[in-house]
């Protein structure tokens, strides 16, 4: 009997509208407690070596102008890239000939990306510009959102995704400057009308009277594509690649990203192979 | 109080006893879809288990005929085939073959099943030496293709009426923010797809060659080269077709026909498709398409244009057993105009496949001077983009304009050309010529849509 009672007053007490206020008031205590921690904690997170984005008033689908520093650990560190792009929109994608909202495109208008390289080695920071703005999977198949905004969420707690890039499956580019700048010297430089990435690809297409300037050389066609899985560059249909005062036109050109002729059968049918192989990386 | 409470332990068991012994079409499809977004070979047969469960479930009132769990348990059997045989289908032939007949389908469902992709370029690739042809063939006759015509069946059940058929897939389930919509057209689309394969399978059984899919054809068609896909459609249709013609199928005419109808009934499904989508949101308002698996927008039109030609071209190739494919490429001329109306010149177009794309053509500039097109394809939305190059004097040039299907005219447009031995020249049009024929008092004849992708080299990975 005792057990039962106390099981009866314990359920009574609980009921009782004194116990309910009492239960919402510590409730309420909690979620005051949390939010204040939150803030907080997001303050003294946000440090010299976090992202700074400098973002307008944005609609659902699109972003407007956005310019994106990334600095090191320090204030006096170098910065690590910059993004400026005049805006993004995001669309739903496309299967076939239909429309789908089962994936998404982004687009990108006058992309400005500058990557400042700290290291000695002959990297055009192909990987870089391709972490960044390259759609990635998430857990529902092949789309998923950009690397830059992921960057920014996890680093900068005063940011929000001010779209939803949600199962972004393209990033579309109109309008392509990206440079990797080493010791004040731009030591690797393209431009393009058109850039396509997608998160199913390693590789971005880039459409568009294509300039890739590297040391010396420069490698013009109306299509190029950059393969950042083994760092390859290849020009599927007519290209020009300069090298000092020597000009060689040819079609279907493979080349490392050092613009060395990569595959040697195409390098022997166009004739690449020997001049281009002096090409050295550095500044110009 | 002690026996309210134990009222209360029974009557909740009692009650999940009784709503789990009287399950809904709802319960059974929010089950199922659970295990089907998974994406894994388990999940997927799980999910069909449970649908099939809930169709031979006599005390649901309304599962039995039920559309949602008929089409859900339709896509679980195909995924189901892959998962079975794996040693016969390959599960990125229908991603491909989607692709390839312009209705692209989600992946999600179909990835990840480890359905033994050996092979994983896009296009051609002869069947795996490991592959005995008699038992791919013979698995594909008892097992797999009857299966086949049972799916079908199940998707010819589904009801036709505007609005009787919608699932609304949660973001849970597909990752799409607000849900994703999957309707009557979803259902053709999918039909006309497996229709289309199983008339490939078809041919496998009957031919005596390796019964592989993709086989070398001869032909324009550089599936190496072609954006994904684009020429299969009709490569696969050409194949049909020659294979009419040889020998060894003379004793396999039946399955030839039933190939043939099959593709037929697909091409069909995918004009039936088109036309029900276009339609769903008239009157305007009625059914928002932004959520929607599958919609059409005003500005795919330039697109529509040259699939629906291509596909009414076969059809008619089809029905009549015409050999040649001559009249199949589309061809247009395009009325080029700057962002001042000012003429640029004259475009035309001819188009490789089911796709806004290409790699023949030619720019009469209004000057009367010639670029022969290397590539062109729609860029964004109804914005197309041209290579172009004058084949004999290095010129090269990107033309880039808003396509306007109904007046055959591309507005907004400009030209950016350059010589390739590095002079860039100040103008676009008309000026740079003289730079380019001062020493020369006639200018060569060009060949208008020369083939070009013969000289091209497919995309290998570089030697590191």
């Amino acid at each position: 009997m005792d057990w039962k009672a106390i099981i009866d007053s314990t359920f009574s007490d609980c009921l009782s509208r004194r116990n309910l206020v009492r239960l919402g008031l510590f409730w309420l205590a909690g979620v005051i407690l949390f939010a204040f921690y939150t803030v907080l904690s997001g303050r003294l997170q946000d440090g010299p070596a976090a992202l700074k984005a400098d973002l307008p008033a944005s609609t659902s689908d699109q972003t407007g102008a956005l310019t994106v520093w990334q600095r090191g650990p320090s204030p006096e560190a170098r910065p690590a890239y910059k993004v400026v792009f005049d805006n993004l929109r995001v669309e739903n994608g496309n299967l076939g000939v239909f429309k789908t909202a089962s994936s998404r495109i982004v687009y990108l208008d006058n992309l400005q990306a500058t990557f400042f390289s700290q290291g000695n080695g002959a990297d055009a920071g192909l990987r870089d510009f391709h972490g960044l703005f390259a759609p990635r999977r998430d857990g529902h198949g092949d789309a998923g959102s950009l690397g830059l905004f992921d960057e920014l969420q996890k680093q900068n707690t005063d940011w929000s995704m001010p779209v939803d890039m949600s199962n972004t499956g393209e990033v579309r580019v109109r309008g392509l400057d990206w440079r990797v700048r080493r010791d004040d010297c731009t030591v690797f430089h393209v431009r393009s009308q058109h850039a396509v990435l997608r998160s199913d690809w390693s590789r971005m297409v880039l459409r568009g009277r294509v300039t890739l300037t590297m040391s010396q050389a420069v490698l013009e066609s109306n299509c190029i594509e950059i393969d950042v899985s083994n760092e390859s560059i290849y020009a599927p249909g007519r290209y020009t690649l300069r090298y000092g005062g020597a000009t060689r036109m040819g079609r279907g050109g493979r080349f490392r990203a050092t613009l060395r002729p990569a595959g040697v059968g195409s390098s022997d049918r166009e004739g690449d192979q020997g001049w281009a192989n002096g090409l050295q990386p550095g500044s110009f | 109080m002690g026996k309210r409470v134990a009222a209360w332990i029974v009557l909740t068991c009692c009650g999940l006893a009784g709503t789990a012994s009287g399950l809904s079409a709802e319960d059974y499809a929010l089950a199922g879809r659970m295990h089907l977004s998974q994406g894994t070979a388990t999940g997927v047969r799980q999910a069909y288990e449970i649908f099939d469960a809930a169709i031979d479930d006599g005390d649901c009132p309304d599962c039995r005929g039920n559309c949602e769990l008929v089409f859900l348990r339709a896509v679980a059997q195909v995924a189901m085939l892959f998962i079975d045989h794996n040693d016969v289908l390959v599960s990125r032939d229908l991603l491909e073959l989607a692709e390839g007949c312009g209705v692209a389908l989600v992946p999600g469902v179909f990835e990840g099943l480890g359905a033994g992709a050996s092979c994983r370029q896009i296009g051609p690739c002869l069947l795996p030496p490991e592959h005995d042809p008699d038992h791919v063939r013979r698995v594909l006759a008892e097992s797999i293709l009857p299966q086949f015509a049972s799916i079908l069946s199940e998707l010819d059940s589904i009801d036709q009426t505007a609005g009787a058929f919608a699932i609304v897939m949660r973001a849970e389930e597909t990752g799409v923010t607000g849900g994703l919509e999957i309707d009557y057209g979803d259902v053709v689309i999918l039909k006309g797809l497996l229709l289309a394969y199983r008339g490939m399978l078809t041919m496998q059984v009957a031919g005596t060659s390796e019964p592989y899919v993709y086989r070398e054809t001869v032909g324009p068609f550089d599936f190496d080269d072609a954006p994904a896909g684009a020429g299969l459609l009709l490569a696969e249709v050409r194949r049909l077709m020659a294979a009419a013609a040889e020998d060894h199928l003379f004793d396999n005419a039946a399955a030839f026909a039933y190939a043939r109808q099959d593709w037929l009934d697909a091409i069909n499904c995918w004009i039936d498709a088109i036309e029900y989508v276009a339609l769903e949101n008239g009157p305007e308002g009625t059914d928002p398409q932004a959520n929607e698996l599958t919609y059409i927008e005003p500005s795919a039109q330039p697109h529509l244009e040259v699939y629906v030609h291509v596909l009414m071209s076969l059809r008619e190739a089809l029905q009549w057993d015409m050999t040649s494919l001559d009249g199949l490429f589309l061809r247009r001329a395009y009325d080029v105009r700057d962002s001042g109306s000012a003429p640029i010149g004259e475009l035309v177009l001819v188009f490789d496949g089911v796709r806004f794309e290409g790699h023949r053509g030619r720019l009469t500039l209004a000057d009367g001077d010639v670029l022969e097109v290397d590539w062109f394809g729609l860029l964004d939305g109804n914005r197309v983009g041209v290579s172009l190059f004058g084949p004999e004097h290095g010129v090269e040039a990107w033309l880039e304009g808003d396509i306007d299907s109904d007046r055959s005219a591309i507005g907004e447009a400009f030209l950016d050309c350059w010589a390739a031995d590095g002079h860039v020249p100040a103008e676009p049009a008309g000026l740079w010529e003289d730079a380019l024929y001062a020493d020369e008092t006639t200018r060569p004849f060009q060949p208008a849509f020369q083939d070009q992708k013969t000289e091209r080299a497919g995309f290998e990975p570089a030697v590191p």
